[in-house]
C-alpha cells in the first residue's frame, strides 16, 4: 500500500486544529503536490523534506507523490508540518511501519540535514492535540521545556531526523534527560532597592500591584520613570500555575520564549518602542496571526514610555483591551482572540523638551506645547488610568543616602497579603482584584465610610470628579484599605484615592 | 449724540490701551478729539493712518457694525458704564459688551493664572470661584485654558455670575475649545471687549485686555502662574490701581507656582491659603 496518514496541528492564534497529514505515491511521471491552502514557507517545505531524507540515507520515491493536508479549507501556514510530512512520506513509501504513525502528533522543521529545528506553538499546539484526544506527540528537543507543561501526554522529544526513524522502526530511542518542573520564582536582576527616594511613586507601584490600577508617571528625563516601571513586575504575586501555561501559551505563539523562560511565574512585561504600530500593539498580520504586545503583556505589564509620542491610534487601540481583559482581530482567515489582561504603565515627560519641571527655567517649549503634549492622550485612555504620579528629580539627600530603599521581596509580601483580603472578600463573586469590582457592587456593598462617601458625593456636587471618577476613586481607595488593613476604606483612604487619581474632570 | 457716534468713530480707529489718545479723549470729550483730527490739528503725517481710518468709517457705520451682532456697546456717556475702569491710565473709550451689563456692576474677583494648570491649580481655583460667589460677588477671568476656565466654570457651578473679558472681536471665539463655557457665561453674566467685532486675538491685545481684568474687579487673584506669565501683567496691572493683589502660594519646585512665588517674594500680592482669608483681606482693604 503506497498510502500512509499521520497528524500535526495548524494554529489559528491560541486555537489549534489537528490536521491530517495523508501522503500518497502512485504511478506516474515523477512529481509532487502540496494540498491544503499551504503558504510560501509551507510550500517549501518540498525542498526541506526531501533533502533531509536523502542526507539521512534514506529513498525517495521517484514517483508521484501527493501531500494532503485536511481539512483542505483550513489555511495552513509555517514549517512545523515538515516532521509530519516527511514521515508520512516514508511510511507511504514502506519504510517505516504506517500502523505505528497513524496517531502521532509531529511538530517541527526539518533542516537540509535531517536535524529538526524548534517551531512557534509548541505548547497550544498541544494543548489542542491533547484536547482532540492523542496522546503522543514528537517535538522538537528544543522545545522540551515548553512541551513538558503539558502533561498527560507523552511527549518524544527528537534532535535529529535519524533518531524518530529509528524509533519508529526499531522502538529504541535514547532517553532525553526530562527538565524538572522546576517553576522560575523571581528575577533576580531587578529590585525595587535601586530605585533611590520617590516615595508617592513607590506607593503607585504598590497600590498599582494590589489593585490592578492602570498608572501613569510624569516627570523629567532621568528622574526614575522607567526603572519604576521596570520593577514593578517584581512586586507583583507570582502567577498561579494556570495563568503561568496561558502566558507561556501566548509567548509560545509570538516566538518569544527565547527571551522568557515558559516555566517563569514571574509577571511579564513588555516594553514596546513608541514607534511601535497598532498592529504590534493588539496583534494582527495577514497569514498568521500573531498576539501583539497587550496579549504578551497578559497577567502582566504593558509599559508604554513616552507615551504621548506615541502615534495617533496607537494607544487609543489599547480601549477596547483595557475594558474587556481581551483582544479579537478580525482577518479574511478567520478571528482569533487573544487574552490581554495587564496592568497598564505608561510614562511621559512633563512637555516636548521635558524640562518643564522643579523651576521650569530651563524649558524651552511655549504654554501651548505644554498643554498640547499631554493632551495628545486622549480622554477616554486617560480615564481609565486610575494614578497619576509626578516623578521629581531625585534630590541631593536621596541621592547621598548609601542605604538601599524597600526591597522588593518586603514590598511583594504586602501586595500579597492585601491581595489575599481582597480575594477573600470577593470569594464567589466572579472577580477578584479591586479594579475590577463592578460599579452596582460599589454603590451597594462596597461603599466607604459614611464620611467618605459624602466627600466624593461633595466632590461630584462641585463637578471635581464625574461619576465614572467616582467610581474609580472607591476602587483604588479599596486598594488603600486592603494595603493598610482598614476592614472598610476610610476617609484617608478615599481622600488618597482621590489625590492619586489627580484630575479635575469638570 | 454727535458725542456718541466721534466716540464710537475713535473706538474703532483707534487700538485699546491708548495712554495719549484716553487721555485727550477723557480730558477733551471724544467731539473736539474727533474734530481736531479730522481738521489736522494733531500731527497730520504721525496719525495718517488713523486719519484715513476715521474718513472711511464714519460713527453710524461703526456702530452699525456692532449692532448687527446683537450686542451692546457702552461708552461712559451712558448710566451702566462701569466706573471703575476710568481709574486706568489708559481707560477704554468704549466696551461691547454680550449678556447682561449688570454684571459688570457687582463687586467682583479677578481670578488669572496659566493655561496649563495642574490638578491643584485647577481645583484652588474652582474652589476660590465658588467661594467668592457664595459671598454673592462676580468672578472675572480671560475666558483662556486652563485657570481663566476653571474660575469660569467654578462661578457657574456655584450659580454665580461670571465675566469672561476677551483679547478679540465679540463674534469670535477664542479658544475656539471654549466656545460652549462662552455661551453659558452669557446666559447669566457677560462677555467684554474693546475690539471690533471681526478683530483676531493677538499677542498685543492680551496684555492690553489684561489690564481690563484688574480695572474691572476690586481685588486680583494670581492662582498659578510660570514665570513669565500674562497673568503677572494683570497683577501688576490691580497693583498700579492700588487693589488687593492675592496670590496662591505652591510647591517650591512647581514650575507653574513660579510666578506666584515671585509676586510673594516681591511684596507684589498677598499671600492667600484660604477663602475666609481672601475675603478678609479683601474686606479690609475696599
Amino acid at each position: 500500500m503506497s498510502l500512509a496518514q499521520t497528524k500535526s496541528v495548524a494554529l489559528l492564534g491560541l486555537d489549534g486544529h489537528v490536521v491530517g497529514v495523508e501522503v500518497d505515491i502512485a504511478d506516474g511521471l515523477p512529481g509532487y503536490a502540496l494540498l491544503g491552502l499551504p503558504d510560501a514557507a509551507l510550500s517549501e517545505s518540498r525542498d526541506r523534506v526531501r533533502s533531509a531524507i536523502v542526507n539521512c540515507g534514506e529513498v525517495w520515491p521517484n514517483r508521484k507523490v501527493t501531500v494532503s493536508l485536511s481539512p483542505a479549507w483550513l489555511p495552513k501556514s509555517g514549517s512545523s508540518f515538515d516532521l509530519a510530512i516527511c514521515i508520512t512520506l516514508l511510511a507511504a513509501h514502506q519504510t517505516v511501519p504506517t500502523e505505528k504513525i497513524a496517531d502521532i502528533v509531529f511538530l517541527g522543521e526539518l533542516s537540509l540535514d535531517g536535524r529538526i529545528r524548534s517551531v512557534r506553538g509548541v505548547l497550544p499546539a498541544l494543548i489542542s492535540a491533547f484536547k482532540a484526544g492523542i496522546s503522543i506527540a514528537v517535538v522538537p528537543a528544543d522545545n522540551l521545556k515548553e512541551a513538558q507543561l503539558m502533561q498527560g501526554m507523552e511527549i518524544v522529544p527528537m534532535h535529529h531526523l535519524k533518531q524518530v526513524l529509528r524509533w519508529l522502526r526499531t522502538g529504541e530511542r535514547q532517553q532525553e534527560q526530562e527538565f524538572d518542573l522546576q517553576w522560575e520564582h523571581s528575577d533576580s536582576r531587578l529590585d525595587f532597592e535601586d530605585v533611590a527616594g520617590q516615595p508617592a511613586a513607590r506607593l503607585a507601584a504598590e497600590i498599582a500591584a494590589v489593585g490592578g490600577h492602570h498608572i501613569m508617571l510624569i516627570g523629567p528625563p532621568g528622574a526614575g520613570k522607567t526603572m519604576i516601571a521596570e520593577r514593578i513586575p517584581t512586586i507583583m504575586p507570582a502567577l498561579s500555575i494556570a495563568q503561568a501555561l496561558e502566558v507561556t501559551a501566548v509567548h509560545s505563539i509570538a516566538g518569544t520564549l527565547m527571551q522568557r523562560s515558559p516555566l517563569s511565574l514571574l509577571a511579564p512585561i513588555v516594553s514596546p518602542h513608541h514607534t511601535t504600530t497598532r498592529v504590534a500593539m493588539v496583534g494582527g498580520g495577514s497569514h498568521v496571526i500573531k498576539p501583539g504586545a497587550c496579549s504578551l503583556a497578559h497577567f502582566g505589564v504593558l509599559f508604554i514610555d513616552e507615551a504621548p509620542e506615541c502615534g495617533p491610534g496607537v494607544l487609543d487601540s489599547l480601549r477596547q483591551p483595557l475594558e474587556s481583559g481581551s483582544i479579537t482581530i478580525a482577518r479574511s482567515i478567520g478571528n482569533v482572540t487573544f487574552p490581554a489582561q495587564f496592568l497598564l504603565v505608561l510614562a511621559a515627560n512633563p512637555c516636548p523638551c521635558g524640562k518643564f519641571t522643579g523651576r521650569g527655567r530651563n524649558c524651552t517649549c511655549t504654554s501651548q506645547q505644554v498643554r498640547r503634549y499631554l493632551g495628545k492622550l486622549s480622554g477616554p485612555l486617560m480615564d481609565r488610568i486610575d494614578l497619576r504620579v509626578q516623578v521629581e528629580p531625585v534630590g541631593r539627600v536621596e541621592m547621598a543616602k548609601t542605604q538601599l530603599g524597600e526591597s522588593s521581596s518586603v514590598i511583594r509580601d504586602r501586595v500579597i497579603a492585601a491581595r489575599t483580603i481582597a480575594a477573600h472578600r470577593f470569594e464567589g463573586m466572579g472577580w477578584s482584584l479591586n479594579s475590577q469590582i463592578p460599579a452596582r457592587a460599589l454603590r451597594s456593598e462596597f461603599q466607604p465610610e459614611r464620611a467618605a462617601m459624602n466627600f466624593l458625593h461633595d466632590e461630584l456636587d462641585r463637578e471635581n470628579i464625574t461619576a465614572r471618577g467616582l467610581h474609580k476613586i472607591i476602587r483604588t481607595a479599596w486598594s488603600f484599605a486592603d494595603l493598610k488593613g482598614h476592614t472598610l476604606p476610610s476617609m484617608d483612604d478615599v481622600v488618597a484615592a482621590h489625590a492619586m487619581r489627580g484630575k479635575v474632570e469638570a | 449724540m454727535k458725542e456718541l457716534l466721534a466716540r464710537a468713530a475713535l473706538f474703532s480707529a483707534i487700538e485699546g490701551g491708548h495712554t495719549f489718545w484716553s487721555r485727550e479723549i477723557y480730558g477733551n470729550g471724544a467731539q473736539y478729539v474727533y474734530e481736531k483730527l479730522l481738521n489736522n490739528g494733531y500731527d497730520s503725517i504721525k496719525y495718517e493712518k488713523l486719519i484715513t481710518e476715521l474718513k472711511t468709517h464714519s460713527g453710524e457705520q461703526v456702530l452699525e457694525r456692532i449692532a448687527q451682532h446683537h450686542v451692546r456697546f457702552v461708552t461712559p456717556l451712558d448710566k451702566d458704564w462701569p466706573i471703575q475702569v476710568n481709574d486706568l491710565m489708559a481707560s477704554p473709550i468704549g466696551l461691547i459688551v454680550k449678556g447682561s451689563i449688570g454684571a459688570l456692576h457687582i463687586p467682583s474677583l479677578a481670578v488669572v493664572g496659566t493655561r496649563n494648570p495642574t490638578s491643584y491649580g485647577a481645583r484652588i481655583a474652582g474652589d476660590f470661584a465658588a467661594g467668592f460667589v457664595d459671598r454673592e460677588w462676580g468672578i472675572i477671568s480671560g475666558g483662556a485654558y486652563g485657570i481663566d476656565s476653571y474660575a469660569h466654570k467654578g462661578a457657574l457651578i456655584a450659580e454665580g455670575v461670571t465675566v469672561a473679558v476677551i483679547a478679540s472681536g465679540i463674534d469670535i471665539n477664542y479658544p475656539a475649545g471654549n466656545t460652549r463655557l462662552f455661551a453659558e457665561i452669557c446666559e447669566s453674566g457677560a462677555i467684554v471687549t474693546e475690539c471690533m467685532p471681526g478683530q483676531n486675538a493677538l499677542p498685543s491685545r492680551f496684555l492690553t485686555r489684561n489690564r481690563l481684568i484688574a480695572a474691572l474687579s476690586k481685588a486680583t487673584l494670581v492662582v498659578e502662574a510660570a514665570f513669565r506669565s500674562g497673568s503677572l501683567r494683570t497683577a501688576r496691572d490691580a497693583a498700579e490701581l492700588f487693589r488687593p493683589v492675592m496670590a496662591i502660594p505652591g510647591p517650591i519646585n512647581s514650575p507653574t507656582s513660579e510666578g506666584c512665588h515671585r509676586l510673594i517674594g516681591e511684596r507684589a500680592a498677598e499671600i492667600v491659603t484660604s477663602v475666609a482669608d481672601a475675603v478678609e483681606f479683601v474686606g479690609v482693604n475696599q
